[in-house]
C-alpha cells in the first residue's frame, strides 16, 4: 500500500478536475444562479406556512430555515451517493477509464479522487445556500458550526458507502444505478429534506430512521438552527458513526468485487 | 553470465468471454519476447490480438496459463503496470478539455514524476517526438496523428521496459502511421533494453522495423518468426519488399485478400 502515491494521485485528480471545470465558465455562473433561485423559491413557499405544523415547533415554526438546511446539504449528500458512479460513467464515456486502470495507482483511489472537486464545489454551494439563508433571515446566530461540519463529514462518509455500492452496480449492470435511485428517492420523501417526517404516516416515519440522511439532517438542524451542544448532538453523531462503520467497508468491498469481475469479463470500459 | 529474463513470456494463456454463446477469444498460446526485441503482431479483427494485449497489460484476467511481463507474473499487477507503457485507444484515452501537457502531468504523477522530474522528461519527449507544436493545445482540437504521438509520449514517459502497443496507428493516415513507427523505431534504437509488442494493420509502415512477426487468427497463434523464414516455411515465393512479404504472410495465414493477392 503506497499511501504517498495515493495522496499524490488524489491531488493530481483534483487539480485535473479543477482545470477541466474552469473550461466550463458559463456552467459555473449558471449553477450559482440556480442556487439563488432555489433559495428564493423556498423563501416564498415559506410564506405559505403559517402557525407551527408538526415537526416545525422546535424551529419556532420557521419553515424557511428548516428547508434551507435540507436544501443546503442535499447536493453534498448527492455527491456522496451518485458521484462515484458518475465518475465511472463519465470516464467510460470519455474513454479514459481504461487508461487510468493501466496506471500503478489502484483504480478505486482514482475514482475517489474524481469525486474530490465535486465535493469541494458542493461544499461551496452549501455555504452559499447558508449565507443566502442568513441574509434572508434564517436564524443561525447561535449555530455550532464545528459540530455541523463533523456531522456533514460523517454523513458524507456514511452515504459514500451507499455511493460505492452504486458505483459497483454501474460496473456490473452498466446502466441503472438502482442504489442511488432508491436511496435518493426514499431519502427525499422520508428523511426530512424539505418537510418534517412528522407529517408522514407513522410506519413511514419509522422507515426514515433506516436512512443516514435522517440523522444527518436532524443533527445539522440542531447544530445550525438551535445551537445544540456537542452533548445534545452526540446521538445523531453516534448513529452516523455506526452507519459509517457498516456502510463504508461494505461499499469498498462491493467496488473491489465489481472491479475484479470486470477484469474477468473484460468489460471495464463498456457502458 | 547473468540470466536476462524475457521481456514477455506467455505460457499457454487462454481466454473465453462468457455470454450466449461463449466466445473463445484466445486458445492457449505461448511465446516469448526477448529484452530489446520488437515483435509485430499481425491478424485480422477478431484474431485475439486485443485480448492478448489486455491480458498482458493486466486489464483482463486469462482463464488459464501464466504470463510474465518484465520478469514479473501478471498477478503482481501494480508492479507490472509500473514497468509497461501501453497504447490501447490513442484517440479516446485523454481528457479532451485539457491540453497535452496537463494530460501528461496527470498520468505521469502515478509514476512519481512530478515537478522538475516531470518538466525534464516532458522536454525530452517534446524534442524526441516533435510535440512542441501542439503540446499546449487542448487534446480535443488535435488531429488523430497528433493524439497518436501524444499517446506514445504517455506510454514512454516513465521509461518503461516493455511497450504494449495495440494498433497504435489505427486511426492514422499512411504518412502519419509511417511517422509513428519511425519515432517508435528511433526510441527503441536509443533504448536497447526496451522491448515492444506492437499490433498493426499498417504493414507498409511497420515493415522497415519488423524483425519478427506473430500471425494470429481466430484466437490462435499461427506463425512466429522472422518474415523471411516464415515465407520459406510456408513455401511462399520470395517477395520483392518487406511489405510484400508481410502482406503475403498475412494473406497466407488468415485467408484475407491483400493487394498482393490471397
Amino acid at each position: 500500500m503506497d499511501v504517498s502515491n495515493w495522496l499524490i494521485m488524489l491531488w493530481a485528480a483534483f487539480r485535473r478536475d479543477v482545470k477541466i471545470a474552469l473550461t466550463y465558465r458559463l456552467a459555473f455562473v449558471l449553477r450559482f444562479l440556480s442556487t439563488l433561485f432555489q433559495v428564493a423559491v423556498f423563501y416564498f413557499i415559506s410564506k405559505l406556512v403559517t402557525g407551527s405544523p408538526p415537526g416545525l415547533e422546535q424551529y419556532n415554526g420557521n419553515y424557511f430555515a428548516y428547508a434551507l438546511v435540507g436544501l443546503a446539504f442535499w447536493r453534498l449528500f448527492g455527491i456522496s451517493l451518485s458521484g462515484y458512479a458518475g465518475a465511472i460513467t463519465e470516464a467510460q464515456q470519455m474513454g479514459t477509464l481504461e487508461a487510468q486502470a493501466l496506471l500503478p495507482t489502484p483504480l478505486p483511489v482514482l475514482i475517489f479522487g474524481a469525486n474530490l472537486w465535486p465535493y469541494l464545489y458542493a461544499f461551496g454551494e452549501t455555504l452559499t445556500y447558508l449565507l443566502l439563508g442568513l441574509l434572508l433571515g434564517a436564524p443561525m446566530a447561535g449555530a455550532n458550526p464545528l459540530a455541523a461540519l463533523l456531522i456533514a463529514l460523517l454523513a458524507s462518509l456514511a452515504i459514500s458507502g451507499l455511493g460505492l455500492m452504486g458505483a459497483a452496480m454501474i460496473l456490473v449492470f452498466k446502466r441503472g444505478n438502482a442504489v442511488s435511485w432508491v436511496v435518493e428517492a426514499a431519502a427525499g420523501l422520508l428523511a426530512g429534506a424539505y418537510f418534517p417526517p412528522e407529517l408522514l404516516p407513522p410506519p413511514l416515519q419509522k422507515l426514515s430512521w433506516l436512512l443516514p440522511h435522517t440523522y444527518a439532517l436532524n443533527g445539522l438542524r440542531g447544530a445550525l438552527l438551535k445551537g445544540d451542544s456537542w452533548r445534545q448532538l452526540a446521538p445523531a453523531m453516534l448513529a452516523l458513526l455506526a452507519f459509517v462503520i457498516v456502510l463504508l467497508p461494505a461499499g469498498v468491498i462491493s467496488l473491489r468485487w465489481a472491479l475484479g469481475r470486470a477484469q474477468i469479463k473484460g468489460n471495464l470500459a463498456q457502458y | 553470465m547473468t540470466h536476462q529474463p524475457d521481456a514477455i513470456r506467455v505460457d499457454a494463456i487462454s481466454k473465453t468471454y462468457s455470454g450466449k454463446p461463449p466466445v473463445q477469444a484466445l486458445h492457449p498460446i505461448s511465446f516469448a519476447v526477448g529484452a530489446g526485441e520488437m515483435v509485430v503482431v499481425l491478424g485480422p479483427n477478431g484474431a485475439g490480438k486485443t485480448t492478448l494485449f489486455k491480458i498482458l497489460a493486466t486489464l483482463l484476467r486469462s482463464d488459464s496459463g501464466e504470463a510474465w511481463v518484465a520478469g514479473l507474473p501478471l498477478t503482481r499487477s501494480r508492479e507490472v503496470r509500473a514497468q509497461v507503457g501501453v497504447i490501447s485507444d490513442p484517440d479516446r484515452s485523454f481528457f479532451w478539455r485539457l491540453d497535452g501537457r496537463e494530460n501528461l502531468r496527470f498520468f505521469a504523477a502515478s509514476y512519481g514524476l512530478r515537478g522538475p522530474a516531470f518538466a525534464r522528461r516532458l522536454d525530452e519527449l517534446v524534442a524526441a517526438l516533435n510535440l512542441g507544436e501542439f503540446i499546449t493545445r487542448r487534446v480535443g482540437s488535435l488531429s488523430s496523428g497528433q493524439r497518436g504521438r501524444l499517446a506514445l509520449a504517455r506510454a514512454l514517459f516513465h521509461h518503461p521496459t516493455v511497450l504494449l502497443l495495440d494498433e497504435p496507428t489505427r486511426s492514422l493516415d499512411p504518412a502519419a502511421a509511417g511517422d509513428f513507427m519511425r519515432l517508435l523505431g528511433d526510441y527503441l534504437h536509443h533504448h536497447p533494453r526496451a522491448s515492444a509488442l506492437v499490433s498493426t494493420h499498417r504493414l507498409g509502415a511497420a515493415a522497415p522495423f519488423v524483425r519478427r512477426a506473430l500471425v494470429m487468427n481466430h484466437g490462435r497463434l499461427l506463425a512466429d518468426g522472422p518474415p523471411e523464414a516464415l515465407m520459406q516455411q510456408a513455401g511462399l515465393p520470395a517477395a520483392a519488399t518487406r511489405t510484400e512479404a508481410l502482406a503475403r504472410l498475412y494473406a497466407h495465414y488468415t485467408g484475407a485478400e491483400t493487394e498482393y493477392g490471397r
